[in-house]
C-alpha cells in the first residue's frame, strides 16, 4: 500500500492503457515517458468546493460526488436557461472559459447521468423516459461497479449495459452479488437513489484588482482596508467572526505573496485587523507593484453581536485579547499562555497552563474555573525536583547543600504530606507520598523542600522543588 | 481608558509611576514583581519570560498576590523576543502591568526604547534583571530579598518578610524598608523603615544563578551598588 499510485489520469494516459490506482512503477513499465505530478487531494477538494459555489447559479440542490464530480438536481431549473440543452451548453462553455475540461450528463436518474457524463464525452442528455435506451450502449464500467465484476461479466460475453437486460436478474445476483443488480436498478430508475445536497462551504473573502500596480505603503494599506471592510461586513451579516485573516497579493510580474495574521478570539473588527496587519505590511515586498489583492477570513467561527456595556473590565479584556494577538503573531499563539485552575492536588497539576487562545472550555476537570486556596502556601516558582544533599541531618535537615551552596535552615514549616493520585499509573511517584516543608534559610531564602519516599536511599530523598521568593 | 495612566501605589509614598519602566533585582525580584502586580488592582498583567527558564510560575503561589486569571504569560524562545514583547505590550498600554524577566541587563538603548514605549502606552513596566546595570534610563530600581529575622524563639518569627531597597530613583529619594505582604487585603505592609537610607540587604547576597546573563562590567556594577 505504500507504493506510489496513479491518482488521476488525463486522456492520453488513459489511451495508453493506464488505469487509476495503478502502481506508478507498473505505469512506468507500460509507458516509460509518463509525466507525473504529486497529487494534492486537499487542493482538489477546496477547488471542488469553489465549483460547488459556482454551480449554485444553475440549481440550489448540489451534491458532491466523489472527489471530482458534482451532482445538480435541475428539476424545475432548466427552463430558466431555455431547456436542458442550452443549460448544459452554457455550463460547459463557462467551464471552458475557466480552462476546465468538463463533461456533463443529464438523465432521469443519478446513476444514468453519472454513466453518461463519464462514458460519453461532452454534454449528453437522455430524454425523459428514455433512460434505459440512452445507457444501453454504454460499457459496464459506467454502472459504478468494481472492476472484477466488469471483467467477470465481460468473460460471459456481456459488454454493454443493454446486454444485462437479457439475462435473468436472479442469476446475475447469484453470480455477481446484489450490488450489480442494485446499481443497474439505480441507473434505470427502478430503485430510488437520492442525491444528498449540501450547501457549499462559506468563504468570507474579497478581492480587488487594480488598474495600475501600486507600491506605496499608504496605497496598499488603503486597498487592504477596503477589502477587509468587505470581508468584515460579510462576517457581520453571517453573525460570524474570524480567528485570522489572510492577505494574498499578486505583483505585476505574477509573483504572489501571502501574509497572515491570527487573532486571540474570533472577531470581525476591521480596525483591529488593520492594526495587526500593519507590522507585516511593512515587510511586504511590492516588487514591480501590486495589482491584485485578496483578503480572506480564516478559521471562521460563530460570533453573535454583543452589547458593549462600557465597563472598564470589558474594555481591558478586549485590550488583552488584542495584545495576545499582537504578541501571538510574532512568537506564536502557543507561546502566549494563561493559567487555568485544574482539579488535582498534585502541586505540578494543580493548574493548567495552556495557550491563551485555547478558549474558555478547557478548565481540565474544574468546570467552574475558580481558584481554590491551597491548604498550605505554595511557592512562587516550581521547578523539576533538584537533589539537595543533607549536611546536618534532621527532619527536615538542618543544613543542605544545593546548587553548590550550603544552606543553613533556620526555620521550617511542615510537613505537608501529599499522596499520589492512585488512579494515575506511572505518575513518577512510585506509589509513595511526598512530604513538603517550607524552609527558610538563615540568609532569608525560602525554599520548598520535598522528601520523596519513593527513593530507597534515605540520603537521596531530599529535593528542592520550588522557591517562595 | 479608566485604569490607565495610573501609578501603582506600593506603600506610604512609594509607588511605581505609570508610563515608566522600573527595574527589580535581587533574589526576591520575582516576589516583588508579584507584589507590584497585586497592588495594581484588576489591571491585566503581562509576564514575559524565556521559554528556556527552568522555574515555572506557579499560579497557586501567585494567587496570594493576585488573581492568576489576570496573568498572560508570553514565553519567548529568543532573548530578543523578550524585549520585543515587552516593548509591544508597553506600547500597547491598556493600563497593563508588563513584567519581563531579562537575561541580560538593559543597556541605555534598550531601556530608553522601553521607556518611550511605556510613555506611548501608559502602562507600567517592570524588568526583572539579574544584576544592576552600569547605567540606563530606568525610572526606579528596587532591590528585593527575602529576609529572615531570627527572634528569640525561632518558631515564632515571621518568615514572610522582605527587605526592599530603592536604590535608584529619578524623581525622589532613596529608602529601605522591611516589608511583608498581607494576602487578605493584597497590600504591602511596612514593618519598619531601615534607617540610614538605601542599604542593600546585609549578609551573603546570592546572585540569581539562572537569571544572570553573560555580561562584562560586574565590578563596575558592584562598585555602583550602594
Amino acid at each position: 500500500m505504500n507504493a506510489l499510485r496513479l491518482y488521476a489520469l488525463n486522456r492520453a494516459a488513459e489511451a495508453a492503457g493506464l488505469i487509476e490506482g495503478m502502481a506508478l512503477s507498473d505505469a512506468r513499465a507500460i509507458f516509460p515517458d509518463l509525466q507525473t505530478v504529486v497529487a494534492a487531494p486537499d487542493h482538489d477538494a477546496s477547488f471542488l468546493g469553489a465549483l460547488h459555489r459556482w454551480a449554485g447559479r444553475y440549481s440550489p440542490f448540489i451534491a458532491r460526488d466523489g472527489r471530482d464530480a458534482l451532482i445538480l438536481d435541475i428539476t424545475g431549473c432548466a427552463h430558466l436557461f431555455g431547456g436542458e440543452e442550452p443549460m448544459l451548453a452554457d455550463m460547459l462553455q463557462r467551464l471552458e472559459d475557466l480552462r476546465l475540461e468538463a463533461h456533463a450528463g443529464c438523465a432521469d436518474t443519478k446513476g444514468a447521468a453519472w454513466a453518461l457524463a463519464r462514458e460519453r464525452r461532452g454534454a449528453v442528455i437522455a430524454p425523459p423516459g428514455e433512460t434505459r435506451a440512452a445507457i444501453a450502449d454504454l460499457p459496464l464500467g459506467a454502472l459504478r461497479i468494481d472492476r472484477d465484476t466488469v471483467a467477470g461479466l465481460n468473460r460471459l460475453g456481456l459488454g454493454k449495459i443493454g446486454d444485462l437486460t437479457s439475462v435473468p436478474r436472479a442469476s446475475l445476483a447469484r453470480r455477481f452479488g446484489v450490488e450489480l443488480v442494485k446499481r443497474l436498478d439505480q441507473a434505470t430508475g427502478m430503485t430510488y437513489e437520492p442525491a444528498a445536497p449540501s450547501s457549499p462551504p462559506k468563504i468570507f473573502a474579497a478581492r480587488m484588482t487594480l488598474p495600475e500596480p501600486i507600491g506605496l505603503l499608504d496605497d496598499v494599506r488603503e486597498a487592504l482596508r477596503r477589502v477587509l471592510a468587505q470581508v468584515c461586513k460579510r462576517l457581520e451579516d453571517a453573525a460570524c467572526g474570524a480567528r485570522g485573516f489572510r492577505l494574498a497579493v499578486r505583483r505585476s510580474d505574477h509573483s504572489e505573496e501571502m501574509i497572515e495574521i491570527g487573532l486571540a478570539q474570533p472577531a470581525r473588527d476591521e480596525a483591529l485587523a488593520m492594526r495587526l496587519f500593519e507590522r507585516k505590511l511593512e515587510k511586504l515586498d511590492a516588487g514591480f507593484g501590486i495589482e491584485f489583492l485578496r483578503a480572506q477570513a480564516v478559521k471562521v467561527a460563530p460570533l453573535s453581536a454583543r452589547q458593549l456595556s462600557g465597563e472598564p473590565s470589558e474594555q481591558s479584556a478586549d485590550a488583552v485579547d488584542e495584545l495576545i494577538a499582537r504578541v501571538g503573531n510574532r512568537i506564536g499563539f502557543d507561546h502566549v499562555k494563561r493559567f487555568r485552575p485544574a482539579d488535582s492536588h498534585i502541586p505540578e497539576r494543580e493548574f493548567a497552563y495552556a495557550s491563551a487562545t485555547a478558549g474558555k472550555l478547557s478548565t481540565a476537570g474544574n468546570p467552574a474555573g475558580v481558584w481554590g486556596r491551597p491548604p498550605r502556601p505554595r511557592p512562587l516558582t516550581l521547578f523539576a525536583p533538584e537533589r539537595a544533599h543533607m549536611i546536618l541531618p534532621g527532619r527536615p535537615p538542618k543544613a543542605i547543600a544545593w546548587r553548590g551552596r550550603k544552606i543553613d535552615i533556620a526555620r521550617a514549616e511542615g510537613p505537608e504530606r501529599i499522596a499520589p493520585e492512585w488512579w494515575r499509573m506511572n505518575n513518577g511517584w512510585g506509589g509513595k507520598p511526598k512530604d513538603y516543608w517550607r524552609v527558610t534559610a538563615a540568609d532569608g531564602e525560602r525554599l520548598w523542600l520535598c522528601c520523596d519516599y519513593a527513593c530507597d536511599d534515605a540520603d537521596a530523598r531530599w529535593h528542592v522543588c520550588g522557591e517562595f521568593a | 481608558m479608566s485604569g490607565a495612566n495610573k501609578d501603582i501605589p506600593l506603600f506610604e509614598d512609594a509607588r511605581l509611576a505609570a508610563s515608566r519602566v522600573h527595574e527589580a533585582l535581587g533574589p526576591g525580584a520575582r516576589g516583588f514583581a508579584a507584589m507590584c502586580a497585586g497592588a495594581a488592582e484588576n489591571r491585566p498583567v503581562i509576564w514575559v519570560r524565556s521559554s528556556r527558564e527552568q522555574r515555572r510560575l506557579n499560579p497557586l503561589g501567585l494567587s496570594d498576590f493576585l488573581d492568576p486569571a489576570r496573568i498572560v504569560v508570553a514565553e519567548c524562545d529568543r532573548p530578543l523576543d523578550v524585549l520585543w514583547c515587552m516593548e509591544e505590550a508597553l506600547r500597547f498600554g491598556g493600563g497593563a502591568v508588563v513584567i519581563a524577566e531579562l537575561a541580560s541587563p538593559m543597556d541605555l538603548t534598550v531601556s530608553r526604547r522601553l521607556q518611550l514605549a511605556a510613555e506611548a502606552g501608559g502602562g507600567v513596566g517592570l524588568a526583572i534583571v539579574a544584576d544592576a546595570p552600569v547605567t540606563n534610563a530606568t525610572e526606579t530600581r528596587w532591590f528585593c530579598a527575602p529576609f529572615h529575622a531570627p527572634t528569640g524563639d525561632c518558631e515564632q518569627s515571621d518568615s514572610t518578610l522582605w527587605r526592599l531597597s530603592l536604590i535608584k530613583n529619578k524623581k525622589g529619594t532613596f529608602g529601605a524598608w522591611e516589608i511583608g505582604w498581607d494576602a487578605a487585603t493584597r497590600r504591602i505592609i511596612v514593618v519598619s523603615k531601615i534607617a540610614g537610607g538605601p542599604a542593600v540587604a546585609a549578609g551573603p547576597y546570592r546572585r540569581d544563578a539562572t537569571l544572570r546573563g553573560r555580561r562584562g562590567g560586574d565590578e563596575r556594577a558592584e562598585a555602583l551598588r550602594p
